[in-house]
């Protein structure tokens, strides 16, 4: 054996006792993976119904250890070349040591070979099947089995990959263990089998990770100890055997999360430590008392705790945030201390981290907006890409930058982009029709009887053949070129030469495109991330009352680890001194005698005598042992090592192990049944769903929903509500906190440590009312005799071939259709009803179940269904409930099933269709409006800024007021053609006759007004002290609203489905849209006109963000928000043709928010440098008069105002329709000089001529 | 008569008392000087060594010249003519220390290094091209040696230098030394006074109070008595200093033809002999109209004389447009929008008559609203409007007063979407006293149990719970808004927040700064006071009413600007009444800023305060005044303004400016029964009354409470002849004041019937007094005495 220096790592040993007591008592949930179902084109997972309760060889009565692998093991790395995670390959070795016995100790032993395979050798030798593990391995496993001299692996059929591992040899003297595979590659990862359970759930790693120990042997009451020592077969294979390239001994430790005494973490000091290179795990699990004859569980016990008070509370929101909040209102309320909404708003605020949004105006409406649109995931929406222009020159900041302009490429570009990222969408939806085929088609022919929907397995076959025209794979085969095509047309990653990651590949792709190009002069050419599509997460549900698994909150302190060199002085626990006494321990009785000899140890690694000395002297359960060797009282030495107090004891204690056993229950799984209530978008004409304005509300008629249908799931649970509180509170206090909270705060994070909640979403919930399966699946491969194509065509990562897809976009089929037991599943277009909890049930890693949620009256969960009180966060509230029967439904608004987008762009004014993204893009504004509300005019101005005249309330013939057009006092323009010219849209908007009447004009002015009381006036921008003078120019801006979703529409996956899908229905559906947000005080709408079709808006109907007077009928309000009936929205479809186009009238300071419920809230903001260049422009002028004036030399006297910017000058009316006539100002004085000529009163206006040099 | 006077004058004394004083001397004369230190170290029993330290150190004083603002007064003034026979003329100073800064060798403290010589061209040398007879030149010009020329022995002070420029004249040797005092009779020559500055137009200066006065000791040369011919005067305040040598009877001159004086100040004047264009006769000339007949009070109101007659016989157009005229009103061209000329009535904010008061201007928002349209005779007021853009122009004028303006309207704008925020935020407990912000909640809920309820096991949930749901968004934000803009509380918190260091404050008190000189019509131009000149025409005296409510529609235009929406509107209008007062306040206390008499706080914290800005300008408390334009304005620039209310008392002067050399305005707090125009007081006049002869005046405290005051007349008889102590052999009529003060002093003496002590120079400058002249006009209240 080497003597190389070892690490020993503590493990963590939890040990279950079960006696018939207890097998009475608890029901255990055991299922495991059956990847023999892969032959049958099923998913290796049980479907959630079909799991199985009780197994015997789960529940069995004895000892059930299971030792927790260090977390370092379980950590992937992603490689960067690649993007793949590989897993560290764990020890493969266990020796599982058993003392019993009292005055006299006794050892029993077992190695587990983790990865030795469940051969018809283990057959022949007894070994029972059920305690072995599926797994899959290769077939370089298969392989090295079929030469391995090993009997138990060369008997392994070579072509099966679905396999059981993991046995336990009993190590006795007469038949000693030996390493019999040292030349069988190690293979066992914590993630091998895409499993996330195999290391935790016993039932997923019997024989790997855990044992059962019957106790056969054990005929009385005794006290256990147990010890696990695990090590790697071949010691090359350590994960201390080699350090990572480029890693030092010290970062690999710190990369295990491992703390070697011998390091000091300073750099110098570190590289003299000589490495450990290899590493030995242990664990104990002390002091178990066993009776075999009880007729009582072991106690206490935390499952039976919960059981007998039913203290536990749960409940459900749209996020972990939202449903903690609930939860937390519940469990405050229970303490008496009933919440307040505010305090309740508070908490949900500061878990979803915007306290300071909170804290701005229109607080509440914003944060509102945060968590509405926090309970959206999204995925990648595409790129838009732009040019920026050459960095400015900094040295002289006041210089104007060079007007710039984009090459004309660009729109190219951006055109193929955009074909490029729609036709991506296209042909991941079919990719994945294309794999649910091929899946079908397999499945079709497993299953017996063929199903009766199921399609003529010709018919199937010619749809899988890519060679025949119009079928589905030749479909696929054909989008696939046109990907490719237009995938040559964008950048790529540069595959010239290696990069550092796939990130610096496509930068250096994009810069060779632009220099291909010809983009030069420190312009760049950069990718913009379109917005993404998103879709509704899973619902949450958090439980109060249960602790999270112990591994899941361990901290990131690294583990002590205790290094074995050669230099003669061990950390290991060598003796225990009691009264004076110094007590040594050897197994097989050298020293004191008293520790019993293990068989075999001279096959293991010699470390081993050393650790199973020092367990012990660590187990109390020792001690009558000892007193008999040493005639020490018993009592003195069992207080001595229950105290374990290091001072006792020569060596290190180990970190973990030494704390007494006590039976433990800490869920790790929880399985759900939630039945739902699809609540259609109408029910005949009368629609269900009602937008309010932020989202929808069921509405409609009680019974017309169709019988629920019920979604089960199985979700892991995490301590996430704990660790997200503890989180948010170290930032809130190191930002916010009083001194008197900074010093509070480890003792908080100690008690939030110590808090019973629990929080998962309902995994799969979503893919599952659209039929679609999360689990594993059988998956085409390259070497399909059938089939060859299929995985390329799908786009799986590892069958990617000279025609395919490149590799950044593979890999994207993720799911298949869900096909319980091979029947097919309801699917729901969209998600919208309503849901009540009708089974929820807990379990922990050796699978005890607490029942939480039954349907069982009588079998005794904790809850019946149906007076569950279920905790619904107010999101979630549900006015009207379809289901009286049930205390607590909650109620999910409509939202799609697929990612989706609500597309909100600004359109360039002078063409009306290229969409304005950023400031290199043409400019949105077709027209400035300056309200006036204290003289009730508009003064108009073009894009540019130049003036076009003023509209406002002149009185008529008959002394009838009227709004009208009146041509700007510089006679530059004189008609209201010329208007059209220069501004068709301001043209529009004061050539509709409806706005005319004195009582329209006026509510147009209105609307404009109060919708300024809550628009933020400013940015705190100074150089716009003229605007403001002058008030707050307001921007006519076209814009377009699409519902878009990400690919096709979902369609149905069942068999009838499966050639002929039925068109999907929900596009039809019409979702409302919100434009403007006043509350949220952030917005700058002021409102928009619609339009019939592109070229023609509505001009005789303004759209308004506040409340028109009545009596009027050219403002309408949008909404109004929170109106039950159903407001004035624009509404779209999924399906439309064309987007809505809109004639936005805003602040172009602020942005504008498009609110439709079913998508987070989008935005579009005029890119600043459009609005900036017009308002340097804008020719200001204000009414004056009257004025007390006199003329001298041709100059009017007057005050004269101080900007700097530009010139200013009177304009005196003139009769008629002539121009006015400009007078230049000579400043008038307060000083007592009586002018040449006599004082005039004037009406007139001033005029401001900015940057004259450039007018020219 | 204490010698240097430790407290500030300008308050202690009573508006139109004066103080007297020797001198003020400067703790140390300007000058280089030297400290040393020798610490000799003793080790036992003799002296050691000795150890020592020398520190050079500079006083400095002006040497060379003098600030051109340092001469308060002159007198007689200058270029005036008039009858100055027997006026000795003086020069005020500013710095009531500046004669004594400077020491005389061989002479004792208190001997002033400055002196008036009065002068006739004939006396001067060279330097033809001033009037004045002053050469501009450098110190090294000046100092520069010249056979014949007599150059002061000067020791120039470290941070002077030959580039350095002066003033300097050269006097024939002979008449200096007829014309120059010697070097005892210089102290009393000089001294010190103390006046209260209230009642005289800001000079620009900082005052406090005290001058020094440097007084000729020569009467101005005139023609015979009986001669219409004005003889120039040239008056030079000359540096002594160096020239000690020849301060003396018998002086030698070696040999120069001329002596050379550094000149610090100078002026002409021309006189006559006779009684012509002097003060008395001025103003007597404001209380007549043009043609020579005795003004009523009638005529000198401002407002254009109407050629129509407001009584019953007049036809009632022509009555209407007296009745306009009579009450301040002109009929002005007016140039519509629309392009069409016509007429419109226009009022400046001076008024012939009691303005009647109205709210509207307070309130109004555009100058349309303030047009006043008379339906029975189809004409229209313009005058509120004109005020209104008025404001709002000078606004838009004034970058900087518009960025103050903008950012307070930001700052309340953002104060009260704060406070809204606050009272209806679902993040925060509905109580007032609560944490104001959702951090700060959020903290507060840290604090109380949060942590151990969470941490609380659950139990049995028996009957389901709902959240409670957080308070849906109001419908209508704007509403809401408003309705909270309008409720009372805000209001309050708003207008507390203006004086509060945290609130709007620092925003405030510039805008209240600026609108308070607004109030006072500061930036308004002259045209919008006076619009035409036959309103004020030359030499006259017009008096008006400042109208409360074209000042509201000034300060409503000015208020106007950056107003984008109704709420800024509205806003506006409910700090308006805050922002008003506290402009009224700056305006009352204006005067007293500048003079720097109050702390630059324009806005007192505590506005309860029943303090001098209260109501001002309001029809409670009128503000009036006075335009003056003549010859008065330019000849006595420091012409004391005293208008007294009807109970004697004084009016506080709110302003006092020229608005042009010979334009003063004055505004009072206050209707004045009666306005006072006077020579200064600390400019009053030395000399002699007819015969030569001085009446004598009372030295002593008073005995008692009836006896004579200090420094009254003894008697109408009590006199003594000035005119018979003039140094003999000289051409002009020079003041042996070695003659004089042993006869003073007996003549005192007698008359008081006790010594009187040594006669100082205050007491010779009491005694030597002539009393200011004065002419009393009875005011806009008079006849409401």
């Amino acid at each position: 054996m080497t003597t190389s220096p070892a690490l020993v790592v503590p493990v963590g040993l939890d040990a279950l006792v079960v006696n018939t007591a207890l097998r009475g008592r608890d029901g255990f949930r055991t299922w495991q993976h059956n990847y023999q179902a892969l032959n049958d084109y099923m998913s290796p997972e049980p479907d959630e119904g079909d799991r199985q309760s009780n197994e015997a060889v789960h529940n069995h009565t004895g000892v059930h250890l299971h030792w927790t692998l260090p977390r370092g093991l379980r950590h992937g790395v992603q490689d960067p070349q690649t993007g793949e995670v590989r897993y560290p390959l764990v020890p493969n070795r266990w020796l599982v040591v058993r003392f019993s016995g009292t005055s006299t100790r006794r050892a029993k032993a077992w190695v587990i070979e983790s990865d030795c395979p469940y051969s018809g050798t283990a057959y022949q030798n007894g070994h029972p099947y059920d305690r072995s593990s599926s797994y899959l391995v290769s077939d370089a496993t298969l392989r090295a089995w079929q030469s391995s001299p090993d009997p138990y692996r060369n008997t392994m059929t070579p072509d099966a990959p679905q396999v059981l591992i993991g046995l336990a040899f009993p190590l006795t003297d007469t038949a000693p263990w030996t390493e019999r595979a040292t030349d069988v590659p190690l293979f066992v990862t914590a993630m091998a089998t895409g499993d996330p359970y195999f290391t935790t759930y016993t039932p997923h790693n019997s024989n790997v990770f855990s044992f059962l120990d019957d106790l056969s042997d054990v005929t009385a009451a005794d006290t256990l100890g147990y010890q696990v020592i695990g090590w790697y077969s071949d010691p090359g294979a350590d994960i201390l055997a080699s350090l990572p390239p480029g890693a030092s001994y010290a970062d690999h430790l710190a990369h295990l999360g491992w703390q070697d005494p011998r390091l000091t973490g300073d750099p110098d000091q570190d590289t003299a430590v000589t490495p450990a290179t290899r590493s030995l795990y242990s664990g104990m699990a002390l002091t178990i008392p066993w009776d075999p004859n009880a007729t009582s569980a072991p106690a206490p016990d935390p499952l039976d705790t919960i059981r007998d008070s039913g203290g536990l509370n749960v409940a459900v929101g749209n996020t972990t945030e939202d449903a903690f909040t609930a939860l937390a209102g519940r469990t405050l309320h229970a303490t008496g201390a009933s919440p307040s909404g505010s305090d309740l708003q508070l908490l949900r605020t500061f878990l979803h981290n915007v306290l300071d949004i909170a804290d701005e105006k229109g607080g509440d409406a914003r944060v509102r907006r945060h968590v509405h649109d926090a309970s959206f995931g999204a995925s990648a929406g595409g790129h838009h890409w732009t040019v920026t222009p050459p960095p400015a020159d900094t040295a002289d900041p006041t210089a104007t930058p060079a007007p710039f302009t984009p090459p004309t490429w660009l729109a190219t570009l951006n055109d193929d982009q955009h074909r490029l990222d729609k036709q991506l969408g296209e042909l991941y939806t079919h990719q994945w029709r294309l794999n649910a085929l091929w899946l079908k088609y397999g499945l079709a022919d497993a299953l017996s009887p063929r199903p009766g929907a199921a399609p003529d397995p010709d018919r199937m076959r010619q749809e899988l053949d890519p060679n025949q025209e119009g079928s589905l794979a030749h479909t696929v085969h054909a989008m696939t070129a046109q990907v490719r095509d237009l995938a040559a047309k964008v950048p790529q990653p540069d595959d010239t030469r290696p990069h550092a990651g796939d990130h610096d590949a496509l930068l250096a792709g994009i810069s060779a495109f632009a220099e291909a190009r010809g983009l030069t002069g420190g312009a760049t050419l950069k990718a913009v991330p379109r917005h993404p599509y998103w879709q509704s997460n899973n619902p949450v549900v958090s439980v109060s009352g249960l602790l999270p698994p112990a591994d899941t909150t361990v901290s990131d302190e690294p583990v002590p680890v205790r290094p074995l060199t050669d230099d003669g002085t061990s950390p290991l626990v060598g003796a225990v001194t009691v009264a004076g006494t110094t007590i040594s321990a050897t197994p097989g009785g050298a020293g004191h005698g008293a520790m019993p000899a293990v068989p075999g140890l001279s096959a293991l690694p010699q470390e081993i005598s050393a650790l199973l000395a020092e367990c012990f002297l660590l187990d109390a359960g020792s001690a009558p042992a000892l007193a008999a060797a040493t005639g020490l009282p018993v009592n003195d030495i069992s207080a001595v090592i229950a105290a374990h107090r290091p001072a006792d004891y020569t060596g290190t204690l180990p970190a973990l192990g030494l704390d007494p056993w006590a039976q433990s229950w800490e869920p790790l799984i929880m399985e759900w049944k939630v039945a739902y209530r699809h609540i259609p978008y109408a029910a005949g004409t009368q629609r269900c769903w009602t937008f309010d304005g932020t989202d929808y509300r069921y509405t409609g008629a009680v019974g017309a929903a169709p019988d629920p249908v019920t979604v089960t799931g199985i979700s892991g649970l995490g301590p996430h509500p704990r660790s997200l509180f503890a989180a948010r509170l170290k930032e809130y206090i190191a930002h916010h906190g009083t001194d008197d909270q900074r010093g509070q705060l480890d003792a908080w994070l100690t008690s939030i440590g110590g808090w019973a909640f629990l929080a998962q979403e309902l995994t799969g919930f979503n893919e599952r009312l659209a039929a679609r399966d999360l689990r594993a699946f059988r998956r085409p491969s390259t070497d399909d005799t059938d089939h060859p194509h299929i995985a390329g065509l799908a786009g799986y990562l590892d069958a990617a071939t000279d025609d395919g897809l490149p590799a950044r976009y593979r890999g994207r089929v993720t799911s298949s259709p869900y096909l319980p037991g091979g029947a097919g599943a309801p699917f729901h277009e969209t998600r919208q009803g309503q849901i009540h909890v009708e089974e929820l049930f807990l379990y922990d890693k050796f699978g005890r179940v607490l029942d939480v949620v039954s349907p069982d009256t009588e079998g005794g969960g904790l809850h019946d269904y149906r007076n569950f009180p279920l905790v619904v966060d107010t999101l979630l509230t549900a006015e009207t409930s379809l289901t009286p029967t049930i205390a607590a439904v909650a109620q999910l608004p409509p939202r799609p099933l697929q990612p989706a987008r609500l597309d909100f762009d600004l359109l360039d004014a002078q063409t009306g269709t290229r969409i304005v993204r950023t400031a290199a893009d043409p400019n949105p504004i077709g027209g400035w409006i300056l309200p006036n509300h204290l003289d009730h005019s508009l003064l108009l101005y073009d894009p540019a800024g130049r003036l076009l005249g003023t509209y406002r309330l002149l009185t008529g013939a008959q002394g009838q007021r009227s709004g009208r057009w009146e041509p700007p006092p510089d006679g530059t323009v004189t008609t209201l053609d010329q208007v059209a010219a220069l501004a068709p849209l301001v043209a529009g908007l004061i050539g509709s006759s409806n706005l005319a009447t004195e009582a329209n004009f006026t509510a147009f002015l209105d609307v404009i007004d109060a919708t300024l009381w809550t628009t933020e006036p400013l940015g705190q921008r100074a150089d716009q002290n003229l605007t403001l003078l002058i008030g707050r120019p307001l921007a006519l801006v076209p814009a377009q609203l699409r519902l878009t979703l990400e690919g096709p529409p979902l369609g149905d996956t069942g068999w009838a489905a499966t050639l002929d899908p039925s068109p999907p229905a929900f596009t039809a559906d019409r979702f409302a849209v919100r434009l403007g947000d006043q509350a949220a005080r952030d917005d700058g709408l002021i409102g928009y006109f619609t339009a019939d079709d592109p070229a023609a808006y509505r001009y005789d109907r303004f759209h308004s963000v506040t409340a028109p007077d009545d009596g009027q009928d050219y403002a309408t309000q949008i909404g109004p928000l929170g109106t039950q009936q159903g407001g004035n929205y624009p509404e779209l479809t999924f399906g439309d043709p064309a987007p809505t186009r809109l004639l936005l009238l805003l602040d172009p300071r602020a942005a504008v928010h498009a609110t439709s419920g079913i998508a987070p809230t989008a935005a579009v903001t005029v890119p600043p440098r459009h609005v900036d260049d017009a308002l340097r422009h804008v020719q200001a002028l204000f009414r004056f008069g009257p004025v007390l004036t006199t003329e001298h030399a041709q100059t009017l006297v007057f005050p004269r105002p101080a900007e700097k910017r530009g010139t200013w000058s009177w304009l005196r009316p003139a009769p008629g329709q002539a121009p006015w006539t400009p007078y230049e100002l000579t400043p008038a004085l307060p000083d007592a000089q009586f002018p040449d000529s006599p004082a005039t009163l004037e009406d007139g206006m001033l005029r401001l001529l900015t940057e004259p040099e450039q007018e020219h | 008569m204490s010698p240097s006077p430790q407290h500030s004058a300008r308050d202690t004394i009573p508006v139109g008392d004066i103080e007297l004083h020797d001198d003020y001397l400067p703790a140390l004369p300007a000058g280089d000087y030297r400290v040393e230190v020798t610490h000799t170290l003793w080790t036992e029993p003799e002296a050691g060594e000795a150890f020592t330290a020398v520190q050079r150190f500079t006083v400095r004083g002006p040497q060379i010249a003098i600030d051109t603002g340092a001469v308060v007064a002159k007198q007689p003034p200058d270029a005036s003519s008039g009858r100055y026979a027997e006026v000795l003329p003086h020069v005020v100073l500013g710095d009531p220390m500046l004669p004594w800064e400077r020491a005389m060798r061989g002479a004792p403290a208190g001997t002033p290094w400055l002196a008036l010589l009065v002068l006739t061209d004939d006396q001067l040398v060279d330097g033809t091209t001033a009037p004045t007879r002053t050469i501009s030149g450098t110190v090294g010009d000046f100092l520069a040696d010249d056979p014949d020329v007599l150059k002061p022995e000067l020791a120039l002070e470290a941070d002077l230098g030959d580039a350095d420029p002066c003033a300097y004249i050269q006097v024939v040797a002979e008449e200096f030394h007829a014309v120059a005092p010697r070097l005892a009779e210089l102290r009393f020559l000089a001294h010190c006074r103390g006046a209260n500055t209230g009642d005289r137009a800001i000079m620009g200066i900082k005052e406090d109070g005290l001058f020094a006065v440097v007084v000729a000791g020569r009467f101005p040369a005139t023609a015979p008595p009986g001669s219409t011919t004005a003889t120039k005067n040239i008056v030079h305040l000359v540096s002594l200093e160096g020239h000690e040598k020849i301060l003396v009877d018998d002086p030698d001159f070696q040999g120069c033809d001329s002596v050379a004086l550094l000149s610090l100040a100078s002026w002409s004047f021309w006189a006559y002999p006779d009684r012509q264009a002097d003060f008395a006769d001025l103003a007597e000339g404001l209380t007549r109209t043009p043609d020579g007949n005795q003004a009523g009070r009638e005529e000198m109101w401002l407002r254009p004389a109407s050629p129509y007659q407001d009584t019953d016989g007049t036809p009632a157009p022509q009555r209407q447009v007296a009745r306009r005229l009579n009450d301040g009103y002109l009929p002005l061209p007016y140039l519509t929008r629309s392009g069409e000329a016509t007429y419109g009535w226009y009022r400046g904010p001076l008024t012939p008559v009691m303005p009647v008061a109205t709210a509207r201007a307070a309130q109004a928002t555009t100058a349309d609203a303030l047009i006043g349209y008379d339906p029975a005779w189809g004409s229209f007021d313009m005058s509120l409007a004109t005020a209104f853009e008025t404001g709002r122009a000078l606004a838009v004028a004034d970058a900087a007063f518009a960025q103050h303006l903008l950012a307070f309207k930001h700052a309340a704008r953002h104060l009260i979407d704060t406070l809204y925020h606050q009272a209806t935020s679902n993040h925060l407990p509905p109580d007032d006293d609560g944490p104001k912000t959702a951090r700060a909640a959020f903290g507060s809920l840290l604090d109380s149990d949060l942590l151990t309820a969470l941490g609380t096991p659950p139990g049995r949930p028996a009957a389901p719970w709902t959240p409670p749901a957080p308070a849906a968004p109001p419908a209508d934000p704007a509403q809401a808004l408003e309705d909270f803009l309008r409720s009372d509380a805000t209001r309050a918190t708003l207008t507390g927040a203006l004086a509060d260091g945290d609130g709007l404050k620092d925003h405030f008190a510039p805008i209240a700064q600026w609108l308070g000189r607004l109030m006072l019509l500061h930036p308004v131009p002259f045209t919008h006071l006076v619009p035409e000149e036959r309103m004020l025409p030359q030499e006259s005296l017009r008096f008006f009413h400042v109208d409360p409510t074209w000042l509201d529609a000034l300060v409503s235009g000015a208020l106007s600007i950056g107003a984008q929406s109704s709420r800024d509107t509205l806003q506006d209008q409910i700090v308006a009444d805050t922002v008003r007062t506290a402009a009224a306040r700056t305006a009352a206390a204006h005067r007293d800023t500048l003079r720097g008499t109050t702390p630059d706080d324009p806005v007192p914290d505590d506005t309860t305060a029943g303090d001098a800005g209260n109501g001002l300008g309001s029809a409670a408390r009128p503000v009036s005044g006075l335009l003056l334009r003549s010859a008065l304005v330019s000849g006595w620039p420091n012409l004391a303004v005293r208008a007294g209310g009807p109970d004697g008392a004084l009016l506080p002067v709110l302003r006092m400016d020229h608005l042009a050399p010979t334009v003063l305005l004055c505004l009072f707090d206050g209707l004045p029964a009666t306005v006072e125009l006077s020579e200064p007081q600390e400019g009053f006049r030395f000399g002699v009354e007819d015969h030569g002869l001085i009446p004598l005046r009372n030295m002593l405290p008073p005995n008692s409470p009836t006896g004579p005051q200090l420094g009254e007349q003894l008697g109408t008889d009590v006199t003594f002849p000035v005119l018979d102590h003039l140094r003999t052999g000289t051409g002009g009529r020079v003041l042996d004041i070695g003659s004089l003060i042993p006869a003073l002093t007996a003549a005192l003496e007698t008359a008081h019937s006790t010594t009187v002590g040594p006669v100082g120079p205050a007491d010779l400058a009491m005694q030597m007094v002539k009393v200011p002249e004065a002419i009393r006009f009875t005011g806009p209240n008079g006849d409401r005495r």
